[in-house]
């Protein structure tokens, strides 16, 4: 049996009925192939009213792009010029003339801040400590208490071995949604997975392609079926959430803010890979636990990869020596993919760019949650070299 | 008369089959520090790559051994994919090797580069990688790789020729070697979406296929053999140059 006959399609009319032919492997050929057939319950995030913070933010289509040649240095970032990248990005993106100023535009003293970093990659290709750290000082220069701030992602044992731990982060919590124990079970002694007492099922995105998962892999999952649930991270933990994900590709597309936040937020993703990938990325970012909650993206490109990713394969590598910053997640990718896909290029990668590659970002213009616009984006370049 | 489910034959059998269905723990000597060890079971790859798995379950993945380890004082991640054939292991390897300082040389089919080593060693993948980066080829990596190949490869040994020429197509053959870093294999969509992006097109109706590509330097051309429905009866082969 092949693989993904284990993603089985459901009509649209009944749960757990299997009326639709297997999804082809070959469906995953080309990214704008029809999905006529998939259904999900966008309609149910789009009823939900807009809030003053609903993506895109304060600056809809700006981005500041900041670049430091002395960024990386023997291939190790540098959190003092991490430090001074973000400063310049974040009082260019506001027009202010204080740091503190720019950063209380976001963010106040009683808010519960998830820092969504993105440690899936292993301790070769994590968010920097650089950035992350830096991140951490200037929002305590701004008045916001440490112990308002969380750092988190879906994989609670990567951040532990990516050095997202309470030694480096004293005195604030670090949390995930797939948890293991000291002793590496996922369950509790109930029986039940932890990652299942994470998950808020009042929040889901439900879409008719049914995961079914063998014992080894569900610990990942969570869950099986056709829900993916929001972590409570999102629903219950956080007032906000300021993304840190890192300039890297997967395939001919790039893995950076709607990638980092939709597939970081959800249970049962494993069935959201291929022909959903894209309309993942878009959809997730719709629903309100992450519209209504990210405030800030702050790409970390100081080391990134154009080839390899989502992993890491060192191979692929590249000191791309740049941060991004900006409220819209769709003109930061947007930006980001004509960072990365040049270089794929000139590494003989990929031979040209299309279209196809920013689909979600596309997708995700039309729901209003930002620019993918090329000539609609506002790009703001420094150079601090 | 001697059964046989004489109670050596059944102690043998239930030896023999517990060696069978378990991973053989033992692959370094000592001097070699394990300081992490973990297990990834077909589609539980997830759990270790995240979306990265569909590439690997694409060439019909098995199993992973990730190890951290310490030797002769610097660290190491080893990771080891147990692949359904030297061919899938190769393809799997020809996606994630380029540029290489030193190809297949110290091993038959090997990719040296700065912070990594990879192989194939039968029908494995095998990636080193290291911290502290060389310009050329790296002893530490070189010896943990000979442990590995020890384990799984026979006394005989084989060279590059062996190997290709059980795997590449004829047409390939002749080819000037290194192969590693200018022959892909490329199996699944998701590995045409990947890094055969041009060659799109030219599958879009077609469910089952095999792509080989051979391409001697970054100034030239492509050499592209398509093989449609491979091993059946009906199959076609083309080649062209893109």
């Amino acid at each position: 049996m092949k693989r993904r006959d284990f993603f089985k399609v459901v009509s649209a009319g009944g749960i757990g009925m299997a009326m639709s032919p297997i999804v082809k492997a070959t469906d995953g050929t080309s990214l704008l192939s029809s999905q006529d057939e998939i259904v999900t319950n966008l309609e149910d995030a789009l009823k939900v009213p807009r809030t003053a913070n609903s993506m895109p933010g304060k600056y809809p289509g700006k981005v500041v792009k900041v670049v430091d040649d002395n960024s990386v240095v023997d291939g190790e970032p540098s959190e003092e010029r991490a430090y001074r990248m973000i400063a310049s990005a974040m009082l260019s993106l506001t027009g202010e003339k204080n740091l503190k100023k720019a950063w209380r535009q976001f963010v106040s003293p009683k808010d519960v801040i998830g820092l969504k970093v993105n440690p899936v990659a292993g301790p070769m290709l994590t968010t920097s400590h650089a950035v992350t750290k830096s991140v951490v000082k200037q929002l305590e220069e701004a008045g916001i208490p440490r112990k308002n701030l969380v750092i988190w992602d879906r994989r609670d044992p990567q951040l532990k071995e990516t050095g997202y731990t309470t030694e480096n982060y004293p005195g604030i919590e670090i949390v995930g949604t797939e948890y293991h124990d000291e002793k590496g079970s996922f369950y509790n002694e109930s029986g039940v997975l932890y990652g299942e007492e994470r998950v808020d099922k009042n929040h889901y995105f439900r879409v008719n392609i049914k995961g079914e998962y063998d014992a080894y892999n569900l610990p990942y999952q969570v869950n099986g079926g056709e829900y993916s649930y929001f972590t409570k991270i999102c629903t219950q933990k956080v007032d906000k959430i300021i993304n840190l994900p890192i300039l890297k590709n997967a395939g001919a597309a790039v893995t950076l803010c709607m990638k980092n936040l939709a597939f970081g937020s959800i249970s049962n993703t494993s069935r959201l890979h291929g022909p959903m990938w894209h309309k993942t990325c878009a959809y997730v970012c719709a629903f309100p636990p992450l519209r209504d909650k990210v405030v800030l993206n702050i790409v970390d490109g100081l080391k990134g990869c154009y080839d390899g990713g989502p992993g890491a394969n060192p191979q692929f590598f590249h000191e791309f020596k740049t941060i991004m910053v900006g409220t819209d997640p769709v003109a930061v990718d947007r930006i980001g993919h004509e960072i990365v896909i040049p270089k794929r290029i000139e590494e003989g990668r990929q031979d040209k760019d299309s279209p196809a590659g920013y689909l979600f970002a596309t997708m995700a213009q039309d729901l209003k949650l930002g620019v993918a616009d090329r000539d609609k984006i506002e790009l703001k370049e420094i150079n601090l070299s | 008369m001697t059964s046989f489910f004489s109670p050596v034959t059944i102690l043998l059998f239930a030896v023999l089959s517990l060696s069978l269905s378990t991973p053989d723990k033992e692959i370094f000597p000592e001097g070699v520090e394990i300081k992490r060890d973990r297990e990834y079971v077909g589609e539980a790859l997830y759990g270790f790559m995240n979306g990265g798995s569909e590439l690997f379950l694409d060439y019909g993945f098995e199993h992973l051994r990730a190890l951290d380890v310490i030797y002769e004082g610097e660290e190491y991640s080893v990771e080891i994919y147990k692949m359904p054939s030297t061919k899938d292991a190769f393809g799997i390897y020809s996606l994630h090797t380029h540029r290489c300082i030193i190809a297949d040389s110290i091993a038959p089919i090997d990719c040296h580069s700065k912070y990594q080593l990879q192989f194939i060693s039968v029908e494995r993948y095998v990636s080193i990688v290291f911290k502290k980066p060389v310009e050329g080829a790296k002893q530490g990596a070189i010896d943990l790789m000979n442990f590995i190949r020890m384990k799984y490869e026979d006394s005989t040994g084989s060279d590059t020729k062996q190997i290709t020429d059980t795997i590449l197509p004829e047409e390939f053959r002749s080819k000037e070697e290194p192969y590693s870093g200018r022959v892909v294999f490329v199996r699944g969509p998701v590995a045409v979406n990947n890094s055969l992006g041009v060659m799109k097109e030219y599958i879009e109706d077609i469910d089952h296929f095999e792509i080989w590509s051979y391409r001697p330097s970054m100034d030239k051309k492509r050499n592209i053999l398509l093989i449609q429905n491979p091993g059946r009866e009906d199959s076609e082969r083309r080649m062209f140059e893109l």
